[in-house]
């Protein structure tokens, strides 16, 4: 048997050798597509279970399901072959979970005792949970990261507080200012500074989002509307003169509220269709305009080419089938797009992907990441931001 | 000197690091130990030192060492065992994704049944819930209604004051004839009102107001009699606050449960809600019903006479009214009947 002997000469070369891994030129660049492997069936069955179990016992095994249906997705996402880690406890969700009900309760109570007596009462509060906000939105981003690993070393964030309030709460209210046309940029700051605080062991990401082609997308989604409205105008007063003669019978059709029911809902499915799309290419391009290009630490690039068409697909026929069968065809959904998702993205790795090293912060393995009760709280609050 | 019934085949990764090696994991002397291929030691530690990740379905079971290493294998069932971590997830022979054909069924029989379990024990907490609210809520509550019924709907009663009077009579009667009383001093006021034609109205603070169109339509005091102890049956079963309660706590765990969502399923949870609503009223209407019958009984009057009045009431009806309907607030007469005759 030959072995090819690793630049430093470690055991590690022959390892990779019998276990069919990713060395053959040592220091030259590398692709590696990333793969989903996850599998529908499987996938269902697991979110089933999860599912009624959450139900049974009042929504308490849901902080479990979270981690294994967790596990399963980030564990089946694979580069080179190895699957990413979730190592997330459960039972801080729970308690995480916990207070935060506790805590919305004891608001609720707070409002009705003191409300009607205590002027501004409503405005104290949601000021002290615009400034908390960006704290807790880190503190989730921090759980979740510190949680998931690769290759026996974790991820982290390290963003700041400022900053966070200015990607959080600021540049939203510039997106109103701007009558939207801010978003697409406000959606790539978002994005950037959760991208570009992040860590892999103790090396850093950055992002190299272009927003060129972000801008072209988003005008050409609102072309596309403007000429949509105009044909739905125009298809809707066609259809209004066929079914009562002329525009002078309108108060016709206002007093005959079962027709005006039926034309209000035909014209409802082409603008739900046409939001879908519309989400769907935004999300597409966004994807790819972010991470295209993204660096990681140590030389290491990746290449963004989702295939946007198919990402669009994947998306509407995914909302249609969850909806038509209840919810229950949205594990397969999942898995569809995290396929479509992963099979657009390249590591170009500069090298071996052996020189990672954990950061003190997260190293330790079993024993060194505890995290406390109020990161499941903070995890609780922004699941669904993150 | 290896257990070699116990050794499981993987990838061993460095403390801290992504550089990994091949290797067996195996058990010795309490420790788990993973052996390098070259027979030297890479890491031994105590099992309860050892965090497990039991991976499966498809996932790679993981073993992670406190000096900050981790082996890695494809065999999570092998890893399970060496690991000795067998609890009720683990799959077997006899599982299918994480439970066994019994675990499936109970469990789909468990969520079905829940709805029925909660729509028995439901009502029963909410009951001894409202049981241990102080009455001065009941009073207040009812003071409230009753002012905004009296300058809204009702007006003053034309009833002569020994008409009045030979009323309030029956009406002690009645109360005498009851076992449990609801700790706060009834009173009878007459008024009249044509929105509400003839009817007999509990209010929670003891207020029992009888309207002179019921007056009018009845033919003899038993009649009277029936009614008034129907009303003062709803004062001392207390049915006040536990619809208020029943109605607030179904409000709050809806809420929880579909959250705060402009869907179908609100729409849907909407009349669910009113449908068990309507069910509550009407189980109200029956134990006031019963216990009217029984107070009738010892007062050595006809307890039939209720229904007597509620027909001539509801004259125009006919059919419709004789059988229960789920958008009903009051069960329907023939059930009634039964009610007051059998109850007690």
């Amino acid at each position: 048997m030959t072995t090819i002997e690793m630049d430093d000469g470690a055991p590690g070369g022959r390892a990779q050798q019998l276990l069919g891994g990713a060395s053959e030129a040592p220091g030259g660049a590398r692709s590696h597509q990333l793969t989903f492997t996850g599998e529908a069936g499987a996938y269902f069955w697991i979110c089933l279970r999860t599912f009624l179990l959450a139900v049974v016992t009042f929504g308490i095994y849901d902080a479990w399901g979270t981690v294994e249906r967790q596990k399963y997705r980030l564990g089946h996402t694979r580069i080179d072959g190895h699957g990413f880690g979730y190592h997330a406890n459960p039972m801080t969700i729970l308690i995480g979970r916990l207070i935060a009900i506790g805590a919305l309760i004891a608001i609720q109570i707070v409002f009705a005792v003191l409300g009607p007596a205590v002027p501004f009462l409503t405005l104290a509060l949601a000021v002290g949970l615009l400034f908390l906000a960006p704290w807790f939105i880190i503190r989730a981003l921090q759980f979740h990261l510190r949680n998931t690993s690769y290759r026996n070393v974790r991820f982290d964030f390290l963003g700041g507080y400022w900053k966070s309030f200015q990607v959080h709460i600021l540049l939203p209210i510039l997106t109103v200012l701007s009558f939207g046309f801010a978003y697409p940029w406000v959606r790539m700051k978002m994005a950037r500074y959760k991208i570009d605080n992040m860590r892999f062991g103790t090396s850093g990401f950055e992002t190299q989002s272009k927003l060129g082609p972000l801008y072209a997308a988003f005008f050409s989604i609102i072309g596309a509307a403007v000429l949509f409205a105009i044909v739905l105008y125009l298809a809707s007063v066609v259809s209004v003169l066929a079914s009562v003669g002329s525009l002078n019978d309108l108060e016709a059709l206002e007093n005959n509220p079962e027709q005006f029911a039926t034309l209000a809902a035909v014209l409802y499915v082409p603008i739900i269709v046409f939001y879908l799309i519309a989400r769907a290419v935004f999300s597409g391009v966004f994807m790819n305009c972010l991470m295209n290009d993204m660096r990681l630490g140590g030389g290491h690039r990746f290449s963004a080419e989702i295939p946007v068409p198919r990402f669009v697909w994947v998306s509407i026929s995914n909302t249609f089938a969850t909806a038509l069968s209840f919810g229950l065809a949205y594990p397969w959904g999942v898995v569809r797009r995290m396929r479509t998702i992963a099979g657009g993205l390249i590591l170009h790795a500069n090298g071996d992907l052996d020189r990672f090293v954990a950061h003190q912060n997260t190293a330790g393995g079993a024993v060194g990441m505890e995290m406390g009760a109020l990161d499941g709280v903070a995890d609780g609050i922004f699941t669904g931001a993150i | 000197m290896l257990d070699e019934e116990l050794r499981v085949v993987g990838r061993w990764y460095r403390p801290n690091s992504s550089r990994y090696e091949g290797g067996v994991v195996l058990r010795r002397q309490g420790e788990l130990c993973v052996i390098r291929d070259d027979d030297t030691v890479a890491v031994s530690a105590p099992t309860h030192l050892v965090d497990h990740e039991a991976g499966g379905n498809g996932l790679e079971g993981r073993l992670l060492f406190p000096d900050g290493s981790q082996f890695e294998s494809a065999d999570a069932d092998g890893l399970r065992r060496v690991f000795g971590n067998v609890d009720w997830r683990t799959p077997g022979k006899n599982r299918f994704y994480g439970l066994t054909p019994v675990g499936w069924s109970a469990l789909l029989l468990a969520v079905m049944l829940l709805p029925y379990l909660f729509w028995q024990s439901y009502p029963l907490a909410a009951d001894a819930l409202a049981r241990t609210l102080p009455p001065e809520m009941g009073v207040a509550l009812g003071d409230q209604a009753f002012e905004q019924a009296d300058s809204a709907l009702l007006s003053p009663s034309h009833l002569s004051g020994y008409r009045q009077d030979r009323i309030s009579g029956l009406f002690d009667r009645v109360v005498a004839a009851f076992d449990e009383h609801s700790g706060i001093e009834p009173r009878i006021v007459f008024r009249r009102s044509e929105r509400l034609g003839a009817n007999a109205i509990a209010f929670p603070n003891g207020t029992i107001v009888v309207l002179d169109d019921l007056v009018n339509l009845s033919e003899s005091d038993d009649e009277l009699m029936a009614v008034l102890a129907h009303e003062y049956a709803h004062l001392t079963h207390v049915h006040s606050m536990r619809n208020v309660v029943r109605s607030t706590g179904l409000g709050v765990i809806v809420g929880l449960l579909i959250g705060d969502t402009a869907t179908l399923l609100e729409e849907a949870a909407a009349i669910g809600t009113a449908l068990l609503q309507f069910s509550y009223s009407r189980e109200f209407e029956i134990e006031a019903d019963e216990a009217a019958g029984e107070a009738m009984r010892r007062l050595g009057e006809d307890p039939q006479a209720l229904v007597r009045i509620l027909r001539r009431m509801v004259k125009d009806c006919g059919e419709a009214c004789e059988q229960t309907s789920l958008l009903s607030t009051h069960p329907g007469l023939k059930e009634r009947l039964e009610a007051v005759t059998n109850g007690g």
